[in-house]
């Protein structure tokens, strides 16, 4: 916030259109630090014409005071897939608190996936993050987040502290689905919370196609996955689909994540994503 | 004698035998039994504390509380209720607390409870949706149970519930399930002294996983 309490332009700003042929691409982006955009990639046959885009960090990390928001704009018609090159690391801290912002609008007919990879919360690490998602009519949305504490040390130093939420509206405004958690490090050490797991995390997935045949596809995906443990419901309203997952370390959420994704495209799609460099 | 008759209210509030169908339901400790995440009497306590301390304490109390403020509300108490449809990520958890709602606020509108037949007309014409903690705030309130003793009640029916299911599914026996809750007693004051929180959330991720798994699951005793 300034001092007039108005809340500063967001440091990355991308805005994704879709071309007379079909093809999607960065229509407008703004990327101040700690952002750096990959050109904008086709990597893939299908979706066609999606436009794949990496985000890179020039900066160390989150660290105590910064505050980071992003939007991202996918236009009607569009097809972008938004990840991250690594992991945040969100530094310790001495009292104070760091803070990202996401803001997703997806347009009508338009599709989404905001893929990041996981927070990695440091030893008196304390952040605040949100991701706003407005899904306008006909629109798809696949996101996630996840969160690991890391102990360089080895000290047994948890993190001081995790606000995260995630809220999906529609066109309107009316709010879909709603994941709010504020917790501090001790929950990763409590039988009944973790179930002895080290990481968690979420996996949304809204709109035309996210349905039970979808949600039986991405049950399967986890099968078999070792040190991951997770279930899917429906959302509210049978708006999409909802997976919470619980994992043993970093590596094995990652591969969840893919499994995941690839069921996803390969039962909207007909074939799974190519191989990433 | 007037604090007898508000103990006596309370607890005929909290009483297992209230008709509220609360016994159907194991709010996902049926399908961790199952995954072998919970196998005695020690893994039904760490659940019924993460429920009370990471559930209930952050979402369910001030839900409560704000439909207990918002009495005779109907819109105020609408946009409560979707917030917690909102947050019911897991169907058969958003199922489980809405029918729950519904019996608890049919038994009172039987009773004439003040509060509780307009409540279940908003609920019939579809205004409100009438999840537990909303509903438990309409008819307590109607009923006349101060705020502190409808927190302490919410809470125990929770443990009580969870004490319940873990002898159903013999993890626990009938007298180590009374040990937890009076054990479960000093967590819940602990609870009740913090201040409530304005916005509600939760972080019970191995309960909503199982929720999750029970929709497809083998194990059906309950309802979740």
């Amino acid at each position: 916030m300034n001092a007039r309490g108005e809340a500063p332009p967001p440091q990355l700003d991308l805005v994704f259109a879709r071309a007379p042929a079909g093809e999607s691409y960065l229509l407008r982006q703004y990327a101040g630090f700690p952002f750096h955009v990959s050109r904008c990639l086709q990597l893939d046959a299908e979706p066609n014409g999606m436009a794949t885009v990496l985000l890179q960090s020039l900066g160390a990390g989150l660290l105590q005071g910064d505050r980071v928001a992003m939007a991202v704009t996918v236009q009607a018609g569009a097809q972008a897939h938004v990840t991250t090159q690594g992991s945040s690391v969100v530094h310790s801290m001495a009292g104070g608190c760091a803070r990202q912002d996401a803001r997703i609008v997806v347009g009508e007919g338009a599709l989404l996936e905001y893929l990041p990879r996981p927070m990695i919360l440091f030893p008196r690490a304390d952040v605040a993050t949100t991701l706003e998602i407005v899904l306008q009519a006909g629109a798809s949305v696949m996101w996630c987040d996840g969160y690991l504490a890391h102990d360089p040390q080895r000290a047994g130093e948890r993190f001081t502290g995790l606000s995260a939420e995630t809220s999906l509206r529609d066109g309107s405004g009316t709010l879909l689905a709603l994941d709010r958690l504020v917790v501090d490090g001790a929950v990763l050490d409590e039988e009944g919370v973790m179930a002895g797991y080290a990481v968690h995390a979420s996996v949304g997935l809204a709109g035309p196609g996210a349905d039970e045949a979808l949600a039986a596809g991405w049950r399967t995906a986890l099968e078999g996955i070792e040190g991951v443990h997770g279930g899917v419901s429906a959302l509210p309203g049978a708006t999409g689909l909802f997976c919470r997952l619980l994992a043993r370390d970093g590596i094995a959420l990652r591969q969840a994540m893919l499994a995941l994704w690839r069921a996803m495209r390969l039962m909207r799609f007909g074939v799974e994503p190519g191989e990433r460099p | 004698m007037a604090d007898a008759v508000a103990l006596l209210l309370a607890l005929q509030m909290g009483d297992s035998a209230f008709p509220s169908g609360g016994f159907g339901f194991s709010w996902g400790l049926e399908t961790l039994k199952a995954d072998g995440l919970v196998r005695d009497g020690a893994g039904v306590t760490a659940f019924a504390t993460a429920q009370l301390t990471r559930r209930w304490a952050s979402a369910d109390r001030p839900v409560l509380r704000a439909a207990l403020a918002a009495q005779g509300d109907i819109d105020s108490l609408g946009r409560l209720d979707r917030e917690v449809e909102a947050m019911s990520l897991a169907s058969e958890q958003r199922e489980g607390s809405r029918r729950l709602g519904r019996a608890l606020v049919r038994s009172h509108v039987t009773m004439g409870t003040p509060g509780a037949a307009a409540f279940q007309a908003a609920q019939r014409s579809g205004r409100v949706l009438g999840h537990l903690p909303v509903a438990q705030g309409v008819v307590w309130g109607g009923a006349g149970l101060a705020r502190e003793a409808a927190e302490a009640v919410s809470a125990f029916v929770v443990a009580a519930g969870i004490g319940q299911a873990g002898v159903r599914l013999a993890l626990i026996g009938p007298v180590e399930a009374q040990a937890m809750i009076a054990a479960l007693r000093q967590v819940i004051a602990a609870v009740l002294a913090r201040p409530c929180p304005e916005r509600p959330h939760a972080f019970v991720p191995a309960a909503e996983i199982a929720v999750m798994r029970h929709e497809t699951g083998d194990a059906r005793l309950f309802a979740n």
